[in-house]
This record gives structure tokens, C-alpha cells and sequence, in this order.
């Protein structure tokens, strides 16, 4: 039994990066509805950001402090002079799609050139260990909780109870109603993009404290970027975060009977199983299958 | 010499990933990130094969095939039921799963370690071991993929996958079994992407998961980005480019390290700098327009008839509506009891009981909102109702899919057209064309003669109905450079190219010129008299007077009223709920 409860708790943690992967490129999603493959490029931007600034000599919350802003100023500037510029073109979704995939791996590449693609962790968290019973855990497992529920809880209070957070909910609603409204539509992209890449920064710190950072993070951000969000269903920022916890929970305890490298076959099958049973997603309200 | 035919031989292999994504991404335009392992999975089923039991390797390229077929009908099947973003997910954890096998189920891939000692191919006793004789072997599977996949995207099936491309409702809405046929080309690409695993193995002898990584799905992407998207001779172009450029990087003297990061970095901005500048490629989708140069003497043709108006035709007319058993006036065709839809807590549509007679035309009227568009689209199975029955020609019809019910005899057209915009006038008719042998893969692989023959038939008729609406001499235009009304006029003949005996037409006047209606809505009119039953949801009452025999007055989801349209214009309480106070 002790080590089950140990496993829910590597799972709470794990699942707590998931939450804030998901609802970050999950905010973005739902208000741009562009697939922004690149956000797994500011997930390592901000990782190499915060190790750049440690290695400048500055302490470990500065460190993530230049996480945050290369990780803002990435996002905005991908929507600002990637996206914009293609949908001005009218550029399909495909298109869209492409030129995302093509930032991710220029940038994963250019940081492995300048970087190598050992781990490079950042130092400085103090770490304690803490034992209840016989299950231990430290402290950064709890930083990491924590740290994604009041993401979460910011996230939701802004979106309910700010002007440009209800301005948000419009235009992930109706974009086209929305403008007919007077919102404009480009200045709250720009603002998701803006929000939705504050958001991950956190979660690429605290991975690279836990394990360090590589270049090819990126894709693996990515990748658990979207499964919550489908898992959770789509426009739907508390079905991220609880998809982002069950993933983290049924890889942890999937350890239990699995090896661990398997993990990433684990969410897989989690996956699958919701396309199957129920394929808007757990708290999805629309099928998208376009607007008939 | 041997190094240049190892550059060639490369090619021939990045070629038929090229062509075989192609297919997947540039026809369908499904977006999937897992070419590199299909590309594995042919690999190491062909090489396991040939280490452990010595199989002979055109059987382990069909080994490889089948399974790699298997696994990517298991991840389609989920995947493509709902929406393509989904198709992104799975595929990218497909790609990421099976790189963790091949790292980690060590007993049967070695590993990191990677497969060595795959035997060399053999045919007929004659080994294959020189780069000179590999040439013509691999050259030969180069050109079979070719021919595979020109004969697909040339087919009916081919077209099927443009118009999904283009809009996957109105391929729905034509009766084509859109999952059907995304699944299919998934399945085919997957397959033929696995021959370039084979053959890969053979020719190396040695693999390991490095061959197989994201990275390589990259390269497959760039390859058919830069070669041009959705043109057969495009993957062959990039794999030509993208091969010699990764060779020539080689000789660059920086540390092996440096170049593959640079070479990544050059995919990369291969594809967002196309992706800004030229989407579409060097070679564009429309360089085939060329071909085409034989059809358009046929139009030329056509042309001087189209100096008729479309009225003094009805000789074609009536070759075009055969109805095989006219005497069906006054059977029911269509019965709706107690059908409701709701979207939250609106009632779209709330108990709405029609039937309909083989041979009328009923107008369909209420004020905006009053849910119309829905009514079509829970009869034509685009949504399915929350309760109540739809029957057709004594059919239970109620939670079919869309594609089935047009394919039993109901089509519809849509506000906004939903044109297929860069199909050709004719393709987007001849899509609409039902029973088509080679809309199956199977069809267009095993009965050569039918398909030609049913392609040959279906095309006349295609013109025929174009002609029916004046647009015969614009056939060979893409559909996007249409005027509005032109547009319209088109959208029409796809409906009715469709057979359907059930029409409903959704707006079909609005945005056309006077003397167009008048033209034309007589014809429409006359389709009755070949057996057709027609619903028109419209606003222009002159069109709606003009026109039908009787009128159903939908209000709030309810159907109020129904009666001729001289009893429904007179009602006072009718006209203030349309016109509203």
C-alpha cells in the first residue's frame, strides 16, 4: 500500500506538469485555434533561458524569471510575425501546421548546436526530502502541485473575472461574433499567445530543475501539450488540467506492474481509450467536424 | 561511381516516402506525424525476418507491409472518427512509442545496438549485392510506388480525397464515406512507406532506431513541401534535392555532430520559409493543368450548343432524369414524426411532423432562426435528432450516417455552397457521381476496363448537367474562379449529379440575377415530372409563389401552419410572425 500512495504521489506531480502543459497550449488553442506545434520550442526556450541566467551568475529565482520573459517574448513573437503574417496570406491550418513544425525544430536545433544536447540542470533548488509513514517525497514534488493549481486557479479567475479574460472567453466562443462586437480579434490572439506562453514557462523550469533540460524537450512538451486538451476536450481549461492529472497518475502507477519506459505507451492507451468511448473528450461540448 | 549510385539509390528510397506521404498529406490533407515509423516497421519486420528465418526479402516486404497496414489501421480507426487535429496526437505517440521499442525491447531489436548482418536480397538465386545492381531493383520499386500512386490520385478515388481536402462536409454531403477514405489512404501510405523500410534494410544491412526518429519524419515532411504538394512528380523533385543537399553536406569539413544539427536547422527553415513564400512547392498542384488540353476541344464543342438557352434543351433533359418507374405520384417519400433536435437548451427543431409525396414541391418558410437549416440537416443526417422517426421510401433513415442517406436518394444543398474551390467545374460534379467502381481501392487496382468505362460515362454526364445549368464551356475552371451566381449554378448541378430523388435546395435564388431564375426555375421545376421531390427553404416569395405547390410554416422549431401558398400569404397572424411586428 505504501508504495501505491508513493506512485500517486510521483503521479500528482508528473500530472502537474501535464496540467499546466495542457492548459497553456489549451488556452491557445481554443482562442487562435492554431495548432501551435512551435509552443513545445518556447517550452525550450524558456528552459535554456532560465540556465542562461543561472549560468550569468543570477540566483535560482531570477534564473526562472528569464525563463518567463524568453518564453513571452518566443510566443509573441511567433504569433506576431509567424502566425499573423500566414494568416494574412490565408493560409490554411496545413500551412500553419508546417511552418510551426519547421520553428520547432530549427529552434531544438540551434539550441543543440549552441548548447550540446547533454542535460544542463539548474541549480540551487533546496530540496528536503519528507517522510510520512513510509512514503517519502520532497519538497519540489509539492512546489510543483502547488505551483500548478494556482497557475489553474489564475488562469480560471482571469478568464471569469477580468475584461480582457472575458474578451478571451468571447472569442474562444464565437471568434466572428466576437468582432462583430468591436473585440479585436488580433490584439487577443496576440494576448493568448502572451498568457498561454507565461504558462508554460513554469513547468519548463521546473522540469529542468527536476532532470535538467535537453533540446529535444520540445517535442515531448509538445506532444503532452495535446493530450490533455483532446483528453480533457477541447476549449475546455479545467478538462486539461484533470486530463493533465490522470495521465500523470496512470503513468506513475503503471509503473507499478510496467517498466518505465513504457510511460509514454501508458498515456497512449489513455488516449485511445477516451477517442473510443467518448470522442469529444471528457469535458468536450462540440464535435468539431467543421461548422455545417 | 559507387558513391553516386549509393546518392540514387537514396533517392529511389526517399522517393517512395516522398510519394507515399504524399498521398496522405498533399491529396487528403491529413496531417501525420508518423511516416518515420512506418518506415521502421518495414525495416525491422523485413530485417527480423531475414536474419532469424532467412526469408526471402520480397516476402518480407510484404510481411512488412501487412503489418505496418495493421498498425496504422489501429491508430487510424480512433483517430480519424472525430477531427484531423487528432490524427497530430496519435500519430506523434505513435512515432515516439515505436522509437521506445526499438530502444527498449532489447531480445528482439537489440536495442540502440541496432540489427546488423541483414542478408542482402536475392532474386532467383542471383544475389544482389553491388550498388550497381541494387540500382535497378530499387529503381523498380521506385517506379511501381510511382505508377501506384499516380493511378490512385488519377482515379475517382484520387478525386474523392481532393474534395475531402476541400471540404469534407460536402464529400459527406455527396455520399462519400469520408472516414472510409481517409482510413483507406492512411492505410496505403503507411503500406507503401514500409516497401522503402524493406528495401532500406536490405540495401544497409544495418539499422539501428536512429534511422527512425522525428527527425526523419521531417525530412519526409520537407520532402514533399519542397517538391510541391499534391503533384505526382513533386516527392520525386524533393527527394532529388533534399538527398543531394544532405550528401553535400558531408563534404563540408565541420564535425559530423555540427552537420546534423545544420541539417536539421535547413529542414526547418526549408519549411517555414516555404510555408510563408511558396506553400504549394516548386511544382504546384495545377502543373497538371496541362493535360488537360484534350478535354477542352470537347468544350469547344459544347460551346456553340451553350449559345441555346439553357430552356430549348429539354430533349437533355429528359436524357438526363430518366426516372425508371414514373407512375410513384402521391406515394409518401419522406415522413418525419415527432422529430426534435436541441443545442443546449435551445430547441432548434421541437416535434416537427412533415410527410412528403413523390412529386411535390414544398416550400419551407419562417423567419430567421426558425430552424430551417436544421430540419435539413437532421433529415439528411448531419445531425441526428434527439427524438422522433425519419422514414424514406419506407425506410428508417433516422440515425444513419449522412453518406448513406444520400446514398439512398436525398441530397442537399448548402447556403454557402461548399464548393470543392480548387477542383475543376467537371471534377466537382463528377464527384458527385454515385456508384462509382473507382472510388475503391480495390477498383482501381483490379478492374481496369469498368473503371475506364464508368469514368468515360460519368463524364459525359458530368458535361451534361453543366450544360443543364449553362456552365459547359467553364468546365475546365477551377471552381474558386467562379462568380457567386456561377458558383451557385455549379452547386446545383453537383446536387443533382448526385441522382438524388429527394432534393432540398437550401436558398437556392438568393444571389442569382432575374433572368437566371427565370431560366432555370422552370427546369427545376419540371424535374418533378421525372420523379424528383423537392424542398426549398427560401425568402424570395416571388421564387417561393413561383414555384411550389404547397408551403410549410416553421416558427420557433415548430411547423404552425401548411397549406397552398395562397393560404398561407393571406393568413395575417403568418405574415406578422415573418415580417415580425
Amino acid at each position: 500500500m505504501d508504495l501505491f500512495w508513493q506512485l500517486v504521489i510521483n503521479g500528482l506531480s508528473l500530472g502537474s506538469i501535464y496540467l499546466i502543459l495542457g492548459i497553456s497550449w489549451g488556452l491557445i488553442f481554443a482562442v487562435t485555434r492554431t495548432f501551435h506545434f512551435a509552443h513545445g520550442a518556447t517550452f525550450v526556450v524558456a528552459a535554456y533561458a532560465a540556465y542562461l541566467g543561472q549560468q550569468m551568475g543570477g540566483h535560482l529565482i531570477l534564473a526562472a524569471l528569464a525563463g518567463i520573459i524568453g518564453a513571452v517574448l518566443f510566443g509573441l513573437a511567433i504569433e506576431r510575425f509567424l502566425y499573423r503574417y500566414l494568416r494574412r496570406a490565408f493560409a490554411t491550418p496545413l500551412v500553419i501546421f508546417i511552418a510551426a513544425l519547421g520553428t520547432l525544430i530549427t529552434v531544438e536545433n540551434f539550441i543543440a548546436m549552441g548548447f550540446g544536447t547533454d542535460a544542463k540542470p539548474l541549480e540551487g533548488f533546496p530540496i528536503k526530502v519528507i517522510k510520512i509513514g513510509r512514503v517519502g517525497f520532497n519538497n519540489l514534488h509539492v512546489f510543483m502541485f502547488v505551483t500548478a493549481a494556482v497557475l489553474l486557479i489564475g488562469l480560471i479567475f482571469y478568464l471569469r473575472r477580468t475584461k480582457n479574460g472575458k474578451a478571451l472567453r468571447a472569442v474562444i466562443s464565437n471568434p466572428e461574433m466576437a468582432e462583430v462586437l468591436g473585440i479585436d480579434v488580433q490584439k487577443y490572439f496576440l494576448l493568448a499567445f502572451g498568457i498561454g506562453s507565461f504558462l508554460i514557462a513554469p513547468a519548463a523550469v521546473l522540469v529542468t530543475i527536476e532532470r535538467g533540460a535537453t533540446p529535444d524537450l520540445g517535442h515531448w512538451a509538445i506532444l503532452y501539450s495535446f493530450m490533455p486538451v483532446i483528453i480533457g476536450g477541447i476549449g475546455s481549461i479545467p478538462g486539461a488540467a484533470l486530463a493533465g492529472i490522470i495521465i500523470g497518475l496512470a503513468e506513475s502507477i503503471g509503473i507499478w506492474k510496467i517498466s518505465s519506459q513504457w510511460q509514454l505507451g501508458i498515456a497512449f492507451v489513455v488516449l485511445v481509450i477516451v477517442l473510443i468511448i467518448k470522442p469529444t473528450g471528457l469535458f468536450g461540448f462540440r464535435v468539431y467536424r467543421g461548422k455545417i | 561511381m559507387d558513391y553516386l549510385l549509393h546518392i540514387l539509390i537514396m533517392i529511389f528510397i526517399y522517393a517512395i516516402l516522398g510519394l507515399s506521404f504524399n498521398l496522405i498529406l498533399g491529396y487528403t490533407g491529413l496531417i501525420a506525424m508518423c511516416h518515420a515509423a512506418f518506415f521502421a516497421i518495414g525495416a525491422y519486420t523485413s530485417a527480423l525476418l531475414g536474419i532469424h528465418f532467412g526469408t526471402n526479402f520480397l516476402i518480407g516486404i510484404l510481411a512488412g507491409m501487412v503489418i505496418t497496414g495493421m498498425v496504422s489501421l489501429l491508430v487510424a480507426i480512433p483517430a480519424i472518427r472525430v477531427r484531423d487535429e487528432y490524427l497530430i496526437v496519435t500519430t506523434l505517440a505513435l512515432l515516439m512509442i515505436v522509437y521506445t521499442i526499438l530502444m527498449n525491447w532489447i531480445d528482439l531489436t537489440r536495442g540502440a545496438a541496432g540489427l546488423s548482418g541483414i542478408p542482402r536480397p536475392s532474386i532467383w538465386g542471383y544475389q544482389i549485392s553491388t550498388p550497381f545492381s541494387f540500382v535497378p531493383l530499387l529503381g523498380g520499386f521506385a517506379i511501381l510506388c510511382f505508377l501506384i500512386c499516380w493511378r490512385i490520385v488519377h482515379s475517382p478515388f484520387g478525386r474523392v480525397l481532393r474534395a475531402i481536402r476541400e471540404d469534407e462536409i460536402a464529400a459527406e454531403s455527396l455520399g462519400k464515406n469520408v472516414r472510409a477514405f481517409k482510413i483507406w489512404v492512411f492505410v496505403a501510405g503507411g503500406a507503401l512507406a514500409a516497401i522503402a523500410g524493406s528495401l532500406f534494410a536490405h540495401y544497409m544491412t544495418y539499422i539501428s532506431p536512429a534511422n527512425f526518429t522525428i527527425n526523419d519524419t521531417i525530412l519526409i515532411f520537407a520532402i514533399v513541401i519542397i517538391g510541391g504538394v499534391a503533384n505526382a512528380w513533386g516527392p520525386v523533385l524533393g527527394a532529388v534535392i533534399l538527398v543531394s543537399v544532405m550528401e553535400a553536406l558531408r563534404f563540408l569539413e565541420i564535425s559530423p555532430v555540427i552537420v546534423g544539427f545544420t541539417r536539421q536547422i535547413a529542414y526547418g527553415l526549408v519549411l517555414i520559409i516555404f510555408m510563408c513564400f511558396r506553400p504549394h512547392g516548386f511544382l504546384g498542384e495545377f502543373v497538371t493543368a496541362i493535360k488537360r488540353k484534350e478535354e477542352k476541344k470537347i468544350n469547344s464543342a459544347t460551346n456553340a450548343e451553350k449559345a441555346f438557352s439553357a430552356l430549348s434543351q429539354r430533349g437533355k433533359v429528359e436524357e438526363l432524369f430518366q426516372f425508371p418507374n414514373g407512375s410513384a405520384k402521391s406515394a409518401t417519400i419522406l415522413q418525419l414524426a415527432g422529430v426534435s433536435k436541441s443545442f443546449g437548451g435551445l430547441k432548434a427543431v421541437n416535434q416537427c411532423s412533415l410527410d412528403l409525396q413523390t412529386g411535390e414541391i414544398i416550400g419551407l418558410i419562417g423567419p430567421n432562426g426558425a430552424g430551417k437549416t436544421t430540419l435539413f440537416n437532421v433529415i439528411t443526417g448531419f445531425y441526428s435528432p434527439d427524438e422522433g422517426s425519419i422514414k424514406f421510401a419506407g425506410k428508417d433513415i433516422t440515425n444513419l450516417p449522412a453518406h448513406q442517406i444520400t446514398n439512398l436518394g436525398i441530397a442537399r444543398s448548402f447556403q454557402d455552397l461548399r464548393l470543392f474551390a480548387h477542383l475543376t467545374v467537371l471534377d466537382n460534379v463528377l464527384v458527385a457521381r454515385p456508384r462509382q467502381t473507382g472510388e475503391s481501392l480495390v477498383g482501381i487496382f483490379l478492374h481496369f476496363q469498368r473503371v475506364a468505362k464508368e469514368e468515360k460515362e460519368n463524364r459525359q454526364k458530368a458535361m451534361a448537367y453543366l450544360e443543364f445549368v449553362g456552365l459547359a464551356d467553364r468546365a475546365e475552371e477551377l471552381a474558386v474562379n467562379l462568380s457567386y451566381a456561377e458558383q451557385k449554378l455549379l452547386s446545383l448541378a453537383r446536387l443533382l449529379a448526385t441522382e438524388a430523388q429527394l432534393i432540398l435546395l437550401d436558398e437556392p435564388a438568393s444571389g442569382l440575377d432575374p433572368k437566371v431564375m427565370e431560366d432555370l426555375f422552370p427546369l427545376v421545376k419540371e424535374l418533378v415530372k421525372y420523379g424528383k421531390t423537392i424542398c426549398i427553404v427560401e425568402h424570395n416569395m416571388e421564387v417561393i409563389r413561383a414555384m411550389v405547390d404547397e408551403i410549410v410554416f416553421l416558427n420557433a422549431g415548430r411547423i404552425i401552419a401548411r397549406g397552398s401558398p395562397e393560404e398561407i400569404m393571406k393568413s395575417p397572424e403568418l405574415a406578422e410572425i415573418y415580417f415580425g411586428v
